[in-house]
């Protein structure tokens, strides 16, 4: 078997579009149980066996679980989320990177422009590509951090357990059916963009535009990731269980 | 189900939205998954297309890649950088201790640094809410009445929404050039006149700058009719609190302003567009921060300043371009000598950046220039997931004929375009009390805007978008101060020391309701004041 990823990726085209949600679910998922499952054994055996990076590296999840003493399905949930938002965090803040790279960006563009008369397609496109990426990729990690906007007239007010409810209907009803949806058309969309390896309209511009078409998925697929992850925080919270602290292991 | 035509459905849909939003769940999504519930029910009633919704990976891709949306995340990046870095805060007790010692004198100051510095937030909460933080309790000390200083720090950190280079003027400006074309297109003019961010600017920038004078003025008047509601600083504390040396004062004060004047000038001279403007605002900023972190070590970033005019200096004199048949000697000497100064540029920029990153301040953990980063990314990705979720929601509007409905409603009101206007106007004022400026921006305008625009304000004469969208600023902003619903009243209620009552933020703001009618009413009858500077300008 002699399979290119472009020859791979356009045998996965001719899939429908819930088939491919599911391998990317799959894929999440399996990402997530190799880096959950060690940290579940580590929390409910107390083996000594495991070599002490792991150890240190897993401490701080492993004291706060400890700390809290629920049963083995609340813990895995909670690891599942844990994991979930680790995902997020690591990708929001590595993109957060874009912002100070388009600016550079831009000043090069505006400074070779107005001193040197001199332009290009390629930079000028590039800074459209991180300014998409930023927030597309961005709004998962957004999301984690309660950057989204909401109409607090009531929420403010709300006790602590009336506004994990509000969170968890909300990312049953409208956030996943929602990154569903956008799954659903946007495969297509992209599908169509790879089979032709869409470069760009402009001549001289970056041959990347199937690339940049399938951040849409990457968008949806975290905002799905973080919409799990915000049910299951939600309805820990609705059980009176304490959030668990990403301060330490997510820098 | 007879009753239950499309027309009914498009009502309780938005019904519905409106009452879901109560719950407080995010935005974007509430108004994209409700939409998407009501395609899904239309669809199954026979009345809606889903293929309807394959134009919707489209939309989110023309938000991608839309070279006007890209001033957005450089704008942000510039405010927080300035209010990261403590430059912004610094301003206003700068500007505080120079008018300090004039009576209302902090007032003053608040209003012109909200004015300057509120434009990059986007958010009207984020900005009564630092204001708040910072200059309430300093008014409150210094004896100022409570509801006067209350009503001063809700009208000027949202004026900053009117005033350029705020980013809701982009977002607005790129919704209202979609609008506008489409108008042109209806009316039968194939080959449409076009309105660009650049020419809202120019048009808000007076009416803005006047609301500045008149409540300044507004303060004024108090502090002669009322002298003790806004109180000088005595003299003696004035000197004793700190470094007041001129190059200080000056070194604070005067260059960021300098750089909010240089951007927005660029913008308005018509030398630069805004993104292009906003990316210089903010390497700027970058370089402002990396001046005031070290000011002792100031060289690097005063010789890149200097590299920098000495390249524009350049450029208006020689002709700079390297890919010529001859270049001429001393042409090959100015180049050389602008290469030369861009190496100069390029170090002073890597060491501002290189600072910023180093640097910490007591209250954070991270380095600043890491929250700059994160706070950039989260704004960006608000800003733009809600203009994913209402571009759902005005697919559905649309597949459900939404759009005829309300061109049916507005174009069959009595009394032509007077009163059109007028109702479109009541609408988003009262929505103005539920939802933020970039949702009311991103539902009410792609709806109602390309049909206000085909109408005619006197015969013969076709409405200006510019004044359009100038007229649309002032009133939400106005709706945002206007109690009891007003949405910086809630926001400076929840920073405001419990001393302070709820009825003092109110009797505080009425007078700068007063004020933002006045200037609606104005706008009203003399357009001139809002189209005059960019026809000037862009002599369109």
């Amino acid at each position: 078997m002699n399979l290119s990823p472009v020859e791979l990726w356009n045998s996965l085209q001719g899939l429908p579009w819930f088939f491919s949600l599911f391998v990317f679910l799959l894929t999440a998922f399996l990402v997530l149980a190799l880096y959950a499952l060690p940290a579940y054994f580590l929390v409910t055996s107390e083996s000594t066996a495991l070599s002490s990076w792991m150890r240190n590296h897993y401490q701080n999840l492993v004291l706060q679980v400890q700390q809290q003493g629920t049963s083995k399905g609340q813990t895995l949930l909670g690891l599942l989320s844990f994991s979930l938002d680790l995902i997020c965090v690591a990708i929001g803040r590595l993109v957060a990177w874009l912002a100070v790279f388009m600016v550079i960006m831009q000043f090069v563009v505006v400074i070779m422009r107005y001193v040197f008369s001199f332009g290009s397609i390629q930079m000028q496109e590039s800074i459209w590509y991180m300014h998409g990426i930023l927030f597309m990729l961005g709004a998962a990690y957004a999301l984690f951090q309660n950057e989204h906007v909401r109409v607090d007239i009531f929420y403010n007010g709300m006790p602590p357990r009336k506004k994990a409810l509000v969170d968890l209907m909300g990312s049953i009803v409208f956030l996943i059916p929602l990154c569903i949806t956008i799954w659903w058309f946007a495969w297509g969309y992209v599908s169509n963009s790879w089979a032709v390896m869409e470069t760009s309209t402009e001549g001289g511009g970056l041959p990347f535009i199937y690339l940049f078409k399938t951040i849409i998925l990457g968008f949806a697929g975290l905002m799905l990731l973080q919409a799990l992850s915000l049910i299951i925080r939600s309805s820990r919270a609705l059980m009176g269980l304490q959030p668990y602290s990403l301060t330490t292991v997510g820098d | 189900m007879s009753f239950l035509t499309p027309e009914v459905l498009c009502g309780i849909m938005f019904i519905v939205i409106c009452g879901m939003l109560m719950f407080g769940y995010p935005v974007a999504f509430t108004l994209a998954g409700t939409s998407l519930i009501f395609a899904f029910i239309a669809n199954l009633l026979g009345m809606f297309d889903l293929s309807f919704l394959s134009a919707f990976p489209q939309r989110i891709f023309a938000v991608m890649r839309n070279e006007v949306l890209v001033a957005v995340p450089l704008f942000v990046f510039m405010g927080v950088v300035l209010e990261r870095s403590k430059i912004a805060e610094e301003l206003l007790e700068e500007m505080g201790r120079l008018f300090g010692n004039l009576r209302g004198g902090l007032g003053y100051s608040v209003c012109i640094v909200g004015a300057l510095l509120a434009a990059s937030t986007g958010i009207v909460g984020a900005t009564v809410v630092t204001m708040g933080l910072i200059s309430l309790p300093t008014m409150l000390k210094r004896g100022y009445s409570p509801s006067l200083a209350c009503g001063t720090i809700c009208a000027s950190g949202t004026l900053g929404q009117v005033i350029p280079p705020s980013i809701v003027l982009v977002l607005l400006g790129d919704q209202l050039s979609t609008a506008y074309q489409k108008a042109q297109f209806d009316m039968g003019n194939f080959s449409p006149d076009t309105v660009s961010v650049n020419d809202l600017f120019a048009g808000s920038l007076i009416p803005g700058l006047v609301l500045v004078g008149l409540y300044i003025l507004y303060q004024v008047i108090v502090a002669i009719v009322n002298p003790d509601a806004s109180p000088a600083i005595p003299q003696d504390e004035l000197s004793s609190s700190g470094d007041t040396s001129i190059a200080r004062v000056l070194a604070t004060l005067l260059a960021p302003i300098l750089l909010i004047v240089a951007v927005l000038g660029s913008i308005l001279g018509g030398f630069a567009s805004p993104t292009e403007a906003s990316s210089v605002g903010a390497i700027g900023a970058l370089m402002l921060a990396g001046y005031r972190i070290d000011h002792q070590k100031g060289k690097p970033i005063i010789i890149a300043t200097g590299c920098l005019l000495a390249m524009l200096m350049l450029t208006s004199f020689f002709d700079l371009r390297m890919q010529r048949e001859t270049v001429s000697t001393t042409e090959w000497v100015a180049i050389a000598i602008a290469l030369f100064a861009s190496a100069g540029l390029i170090f002073g920029i890597a060491v501002a950046i290189i600072r910023v990153y180093r640097h910490r301040t007591e209250d954070s953990t991270e380095s600043t220039l890491t929250n700059v980063m994160n706070s950039t990314l989260s704004v960006s990705a608000m800003v733009f997931t809600i203009l994913i979720g209402a571009s759902m929601f005005s697919l559905v509007f649309r597949g459900l004929g939404g759009d005829e409905i309300i061109e049916g409603f507005l174009t069959n009101i009595p009394g032509g375009t007077v009163s059109v206007l007028l109702v479109v106007m009541a609408i988003m004022f009262l929505l103005g009390f539920i939802l933020d400026y970039l949702e009311i921006v991103f539902i009410v305008v792609p709806i109602v805007a390309p049909i206000l625009l085909t109408m005619e304000v006197a015969p013969g004469i076709a409405m200006s978008p510019v004044w359009l969208g100038v007229m649309m600023s002032v009133n939400l902003q106005t709706s945002f101060l206007t109690p009891p619903f007003g949405f910086s009243l809630f926001y400076l209620r929840g920073v405001a020391p419990p001393s302070v009552t709820t009825l003092q933020i109110y009797k505080g703001v009425i007078p700068f309701v007063f004020i933002q009618v006045l200037m609606l009413i104005v706008l009203w009858f003399m357009p001139e004041f809002a189209t005059w500077l960019p026809e000037l300008i862009y002599d369109k």
